[in-house]
């Protein structure tokens, strides 16, 4: 008995002293922790510029599609896909197949390969990678065949062949990312380079030179401007991947995984790496890591993570892209898989804890982002585009609309059955096709109506 | 700031370590998903969250102005965050802008503005000046008397320096944080007007069209965020009664709110400047708008649109003048760095924090580089001269930038003050928009003109 409550009193003073080394020493040690990672070191650009004022997309630098309208005008289509993991890509997908078979306004018109600028955010861009290498796949085989197109393409079918042949489009990231202990050990981009920007015949998958192809070059421009966004850790600017960008940020080389390869022309670097730094999403992934060796006094690193910390729309470099192109007719087409939160009460009248601030912090610009844009915002645009056009049609096609759309898919990089996936596949394609704007832009195109879209009320 | 908040910051840490542990596991996002059980509720009417309320301004009287042709002007100001960094800089752009007379008047550009959209850190400073300035108009001994900012400012340093009253202390420390009555001290501080009058409230600065009293004081909105949806929360009769509000929490003690006007502008402005961590969010309850007793909890706007750049603009489109003015005060510390040292990416406890100014962060550079084209494009739909100002504490003294925080040195206080007045005294922008005011520039050069590209 004696021995257990002498066993019993040391317990309780190891506890006791435990408790006071935790409570005096613990604050000073994680303070000192907190601090090394408050100041996870950054370090000065010779051009101080760069970061209060980051450096705009200049689709002008690049040679573009040219589209027209029924009164041979100059005619710029710009679509912005928002992240949201695989219910983004799929969504998107299903938009894509609805452009393309428009059943509203003329039946089977195709606005798809009208589309001049593509501006993708995270899982969003699964989606246009999927969409321009099957594409290029495509016009790559015509020309080797010699056939003069008489297939057309069909995106919509090669989405619908896909899903019962191949694993391609619902490989099970969320496996191997949801992880903490694997994030690091694997290649993220050359995962996307055997999914989503497969492309067939051994062919490369895109780089951002197949995308972006100079004026000066003898190389014609056959698929849209697409430009993925992602986010810069350090001071949170847009990080848009265009070859004048990235020598704006004098980028001469990238890591996969932990793998340094060297960039003498910013041309070659993969799409794959672009697509995956749009959708690195903090915590879950690491962050892409690009490098310049004359950038700073010394060699340093741009980190990427998702582009949803920032513009979960791609809105703003679609607008920029619009607003440097002088088309009399500018049409913007969102497409929205945000999950937006549907609750702004509390059930505690306890203010939250830290946990749950930490967790919604993460969020909070995305979901301040969509209720901004789609409320306030989409007047500002259209006033913003009118100030040089004369026509501009402004479509905004939302998942959150869905009113039968009851059961949410969370954001994931798997989804767990083909149904699933039919199921986003089909809301978006009808959510395109039923589309009121993108009837009367139709309308417009074919020449059937020529007043919509006016700018000028008067 | 955050650094010096010892206690508060270890226990963060500690449960951070502790999640880490197990996210290893699990991996973190799934845990943090568990852990955030704070619970949403739907309400009744469910496009609440989607589409927030936002001010209606034609619920309300308004100030109205014209210049030398007789055309009405509508002037709003923006201001920007950044605890007493922020109070103090704006209110010495503020006393700047006294500097400009309106030819043929008592006026001056301060007291021509129509719209003040704060967030955060710059509500204290338009709660300075419209405490002061309703105080001043209520004296009728004043009649004879111009209303100055800065000698009220000057007085206010000399005597108790309410302007820097030390919250720091107050709410730096974890085990304080709810023992402290944060809208009581603005009351008592920043927002007092003297013994004789009560604090303002809602009702004061929103006073409808149907009421008999007169409006002497712009429409001053109050920026704060909503937290389970993270939109932007405006402190509008209109918009409370919009989230069917009915009650409000004041230092943990439930008041009862039959009439929106009721509420005391404290409550907004300590909503608005509730960072999260540092400060509780404040609580408005309402006992209809769900099928249970539900509550709006409120942090920070600096956590949604940290410019109150939205609401100006907003309230300026729905303004229905001839000109219209746009000056935003922005005293933001934006990251001047984008590389980093490191090849290996951020460690999650720096991805978290880092997530909580995200937003703010960006906002910052997409004003400057991208959307203030849009803004001006955007007002000139509606209007025949735009004036845009961009005053940003960053043009000032790139180097010595003084902290985001609570409590100040004298000299920084001074310091804040003669850069706020130098940068608008010395704006380009705004003295030519006084020059258009006062119609005294030569025809040619058409100032601020929407057709001119």
């Amino acid at each position: 008995m004696k021995k257990l409550l002498k066993v019993l009193a040391w317990l309780v003073f190891i506890l006791v002293i435990l408790f006071l080394i935790v409570y005096f020493l613990a604050p000073k040690i994680l303070e000192k922790t907190f601090k090394k990672a408050e100041n996870y070191p950054h370090i000065e650009a010779h051009d101080k510029m760069i970061s209060g004022t980051p450096p705009l997309v200049d689709v002008s630098k690049y040679k573009l599609l040219h589209f027209v309208d029924s009164n041979n005008e100059p005619v710029a289509i710009a679509i912005a896909v928002s992240g949201g993991g695989y219910r983004a890509s799929f969504y998107t997908m299903g938009v894509l197949s609805g452009l393309e078979n428009m059943n509203n306004g003329v039946a089977g018109y195709n606005l798809l390969n009208k589309v001049k600028y593509i501006s993708s955010v995270s899982g969003g861009g699964f989606a246009i990678g999927y969409y321009l290498s099957k594409y290029s796949d495509y016009l790559h085989n015509n020309i080797k065949s010699g056939l003069s197109k008489k297939k057309p393409f069909s995106f919509g079918s090669v989405v619908e062949s896909d899903i019962f042949t191949s694993d391609g489009l619902n490989a099970n990231l969320q496996k191997e990312f949801g992880n903490l202990s694997k994030k690091g050990k694997f290649k993220y981009q050359l995962v996307l380079k055997d999914t989503f920007l497969r492309r067939s015949g051994g062919l490369p998958s895109l780089s951002v030179g197949d995308i972006f192809i100079s004026k000066t070059s003898s190389r014609k421009a056959e698929l849209p401007i697409w430009i993925a966004n992602s986010s810069i850790f350090q001071n949170f600017a847009i990080f848009p991947f265009t070859p004048n960008i990235l020598k704006r940020y004098k980028i001469d080389g990238y890591f996969v995984g932990d793998q340094y390869i060297e960039l003498d022309n910013v041309n070659n670097l993969p799409m794959s790496f672009a697509v995956a730094a749009s959708s690195s999403t903090p915590v879950i992934f690491p962050s892409m890591t690009l490098t310049s060796s004359s950038a700073c006094a010394q060699e340093c690193y741009l980190q990427l993570f998702d582009g949803a910390w920032t513009d979960n729309l791609g809105v703003i470099n679609a607008l920029s892209a619009l607003m440097k192109d002088k088309a009399k007719t500018k049409v913007l087409i969102l497409i929205d898989a945000f999950n937006q939160k549907n609750y702004a009460y509390s059930k505690n009248k306890k203010s939250p804890n830290f946990l749950s601030v930490a967790a919604n912090g993460s969020e909070a610009t995305s979901n301040f982002w969509h209720t901004q844009v789609s409320q306030f915002m989409s007047g500002p645009f259209k006033t913003y585009l009118c100030s040089n056009s004369k026509n501009v049609f402004l479509s905004a096609m939302r998942l959150n609309d869905n009113k039968k759309y009851v059961s949410k898919i969370g954001t994931n990089l798997h989804l767990d059955s083909i149904k699933r996936q039919k199921f986003l596949l089909s809301l978006g394609e009808n959510d395109a096709k039923n589309n009121k704007e993108l009837k009367d832009l139709v309308q417009f195109l074919v020449g059937k109506n020529k007043k919509l879209g006016l700018c000028s009320k008067k | 700031m955050f650094l010096r908040f010892s206690r508060l910051i270890s226990i963060l840490i500690i449960s951070f370590l502790l999640i880490s542990c197990g996210a290893v596991k699990q991996g973190v996002q799934n845990k943090l998903e568990k852990l955030n059980k704070y619970p949403g509720v739907y309400a009744k009417q469910n496009y609440i969250a989607s589409s927030p309320p936002y001010i209606l301004i034609n619920k309300y009287k308004l100030l109205h102005f014209v210049d030398s042709n007789n055309k009405s002007v509508a002037i709003a100001v923006a201001i920007s965050g950044g605890g007493y960094r922020a109070s103090h800089f704006a209110l010495g752009v503020m006393s700047g802008l006294e500097y400009f007379k309106i030819k043929n008047t008592h006026d001056n550009l301060l007291n021509r503005v129509n719209y003040f959209s704060s967030v955060s850190g710059g509500g204290f400073a338009v709660g300075f000046y419209l405490s002061q300035y309703s105080k001043y108009l209520s004296d009728s001994k004043n009649i004879n008397k111009e209303f100055s900012l800065s000698n009220a400012i000057n007085s206010d340093i000399k005597s108790n320096n309410s302007l820097n009253m030390d919250l720091q202390s107050k709410f730096a420390n974890f085990k304080n944080i709810d023992k402290t009555n944060f809208p009581l001290l603005l009351q008592q501080g920043i927002l007092s007007r003297g013994d004789k009058l009560p604090p303002l409230n809602l009702g004061d600065i929103f006073i409808p069209k149907s009421s008999k009293t007169d409006v002497t004081l712009p429409l001053w909105v109050a920026n704060s965020s909503v937290f389970q949806n993270s939109s932007i929360f405006s402190f509008a009769p209109n918009v409370l009664s919009e989230y069917q509000i009915d009650g409000y929490y004041w230092h943990n003690k439930y008041q009862k709110l039959k009439n929106a006007n009721n509420l005391p502008m404290a409550f907004a402005v300590a909503a608005s400047a509730s960072y999260p961590f540092v400060f509780p969010s404040m609580t408005l309850a309402s006992s209809t708008a769900c099928n249970e007793e539900c509550y709006l909890q409120l942090f920070d706007g600096g956590l949604t649109d940290n410019l109150g750049i939205f609401t100006a603009l907003n309230v300026l489109n729905q303004d229905n003048s001839d000109t219209k003015i746009l000056i935003i005060i922005d005293s933001a510390q934006v990251k001047d760095q984008v590389y980093s040292k490191d090849k290996k990416g951020p460690g999650w406890v720096r991805l978290l924090w880092n997530s909580l100014n995200a937003s703010p962060d960006h906002m910052h550079i997409e004003v400057q580089s991208f959307m203030k084209k849009g803004f001006k494009e955007f007002l000139c739909a509606k209007a025949s001269n735009v004036f845009l100002s961009y005053i940003s504490l960053k043009d000032y003294d790139k180097v010595s930038i003084v902290p985001t925080n609570l409590h100040l040195d004298l000299d920084q206080q001074q310091y804040l003050l003669r850069a706020g007045k130098y940068l608008s005294k010395n704006s380009k922008e705004i003295i030519e928009m006084t020059k258009f005011l006062n119609g005294s520039y030569s025809g040619d050069n058409d100032l601020g003109s929407c057709k001119t590209k």
